[in-house]
């Protein structure tokens, strides 16, 4: 129960609207890429816009992910009170993960705003053959958002420069993951990697939910699985970081 | 006889430097009584906050042993934290676009408060600390000392029995200052057992039990402040006032020793120093070669005397 209000908490004291880079990623970002979708259905006609809308949806939640997400822990040493939350008797694992779904619950608005900005500004017509299915297909997709936010919040926790690696990672995903060239047409070992990552498979969920493809069950299930794995890497990775930090006392350890 | 909620015996530590081992701590023991306020004195990097960071299971000791509450540092550190909390000095460790209010939420949640008892919980503990009216500000807008109340009033969320105070008076103002000296008697006299470590002697003059004075690493004195200001009693400390001729021929000589001139409105000056082995008739006489002595008397030794005699020795 208490990760529940630790949840809520995370997203009323935390989630940062003022913060220019997020309102951008949130809220204008999809305007942007709708506005190429809807020129390039001008020119060509033929473009499958309900897959270029969760496309753009799917971009900027995955921006905004990686970088709340993924600066999550190291802001927390930067406002020193990394230490506070490590010596509370609430998990550190149960403090990130909150703050990880709290931001892919977030990240979530800008999914309904696509849909609302293509519907109501750009006039695209949406065809979601059963939407209780697509809705399932995004709940999965955000708990691999989460489990993937996770695991960034650990792994740059150690890093000063935390921005540069963000950036570095930011695109390369977005074409691994399969949102706009599917997974299967990419070179054999870029496929492995992808295959690897619980954000390939929600979004392959999400894309074969759209069309009603039967192969959505399998991936939404393979996309869970996998997520757990992540979850159980996640776990021993920060039990294994606070033992580490106790012996040597700073991060330059990690 | 008060139960020993601290015992630490043998405590080691080594910071691993390219440059090679760093001892922190060395052979460190000594222990703490239920409710009293334990001072640990030091300069910069003798090993306080390293001592501070191993009794609240932040970090491991290289060697030796340390018990808090009964439990060992090492296995029981979560059976610890439940009952331990902290304070470190200065402005950091808090959210600043939180209202102090919403810090203490978030806090209680972390200490798995029950969500019922929250409200009243943070009620009561702003009260304590004076933040009450500040409660919905946010904490960017508060003064150093206000931080430092919130923090202690954070770390007062899981009732502990034992504190640890961190230089918590560190940049404070003094009116901040008193008031968060005022508070930490107050926790004192209901029963919860402080350690602080400080830079200012007269604060921990004022408020601890007893003190540990910790130098490289290795504590070098304790006790209770008044026995180490009696173990230098054979100092023989002055002050006078004087109205000099020659200020400059006065800070050359050396007949004292650690002489210290404050000067007031020209041409009067205030002297502290230290004498072997003269009497006070024989001191008016020498200083009245650099002008008129005012007023001469022997000083009471002061824990800050002490510490800087002290050190010095254990240096």
């Amino acid at each position: 129960m208490n990760i529940i209000y630790l949840l809520v908490r995370e997203i009323k004291y935390f989630t940062n609207f003022q913060n220019k880079m997020y309102q951008f990623l949130l809220f204008f970002q999809p305007l942007i890429f709708l506005t190429i979708v809807y020129f390039l259905q001008q020119l060509r006609g033929d473009v499958n816009t309900d897959r270029f809308v969760v496309a753009s949806a799917l971009i900027s939640m995955w921006s905004y992910v990686l970088y709340s997400s993924g600066s999550s822990l190291v802001s927390q040493r930067w406002n020193d009170t990394l230490k506070l939350i490590i010596a509370a008797p609430m998990s550190l694992f149960q403090v990130i993960i909150s703050k990880a779904f709290s931001n892919s619950i977030i990240a979530l608005i800008t999914m309904v705003l696509s849909f609302i900005y293509a519907k109501f500004i750009f006039g695209f017509s949406i065809h979601i053959e059963n939407y209780y299915l697509f809705y399932l297909s995004v709940l999965v997709l955000i708990f691999s958002l989460c489990v993937v936010g996770l695991i960034l919040a650990i792994v740059f926790a150690s890093f000063q420069n935390v921005f540069d690696y963000q950036n570095l990672i930011h695109t390369p995903i977005i074409l691994i993951c399969g949102v706009f060239i599917p997974v299967d047409q990419l070179p054999a070992v870029i496929e492995y990697i992808a295959y690897g990552i619980p954000m390939t498979w929600g979004i392959k969920a999400v894309y074969e939910a759209i069309d009603l493809n039967t192969m959505m069950y399998t991936s939404m299930i393979v996309s869970i699985f996998v997520s757990f794995i992540y979850l159980f890497l996640a776990v021993f990775i920060i039990r294994k970081m606070e033992m580490v930090l106790r012996q040597h006392g700073k991060w330059g350890a990690m | 006889m008060l139960d020993i909620v601290i015992e630490v015996k043998n405590l080691t530590r080594f910071y691993k430097l390219k440059e090679g081992n760093k001892i922190a701590l060395d052979n460190v023991s000594f222990d703490v009584k239920q409710g009293e306020v334990f001072g640990l004195l030091g300069p910069n990097g003798a090993g306080k906050t390293t001592t501070i960071k191993i009794l609240t299971t932040l970090l491991l000791p290289t060697a030796g042993e340390a018990k808090v509450l009964g439990l060992d540092v090492v296995t029981e550190s979560q059976k610890i934290r439940d009952n331990i909390n902290f304070v470190y000095g200065g402005e950091r460790g808090v959210y600043g676009r939180l209202t102090g209010k919403e810090y203490m939420y978030y806090f209680c949640t972390l200490y798995k408060v029950k969500h019922r008892e929250q409200q009243a919980l943070i009620e009561r503990l702003l009260d304590l600390v004076g933040l009450k009216d500040a409660e919905n500000q946010i904490i960017h807008t508060y003064s150093k000392g206000m931080i430092q109340r919130l923090h202690i009033a954070r770390s007062l969320i899981n009732e502990p029995k034992l504190l640890f105070l961190d230089e918590p008076t560190i940049g404070l103002d003094p009116v901040g200052a008193k008031l968060l000296r005022d508070l930490v008697r107050e926790l004192s006299n209901r029963g919860i057992t402080i350690i602080l470590t400080t830079h200012y002697m007269q604060e921990a003059d004022d408020l601890c039990d007893r003190i540990a004075f910790i130098r490289d690493g290795k504590i070098s004195t304790i006790g209770e402040p008044i026995q180490i200001k009696e173990s230098c009693n054979h100092l023989n400390l002055y002050e006078a006032f004087m109205s000099l001729d020659q200020t400059n021929a006065l800070q050359k000589d050396k007949m004292f020793k650690n002489l210290e001139v404050d000067e007031l409105k020209d041409p009067f000056v205030h002297l502290k120093f230290e004498t072997d082995s003269l009497a006070e008739t024989e001191i008016t006489s020498y200083l009245e070669q650099f002008g008129q002595v005012l007023k001469l008397r022997k000083r009471e030794i002061s824990l800050e005397d002490a510490y800087i005699y002290l050190m010095k020795d254990a240096g």
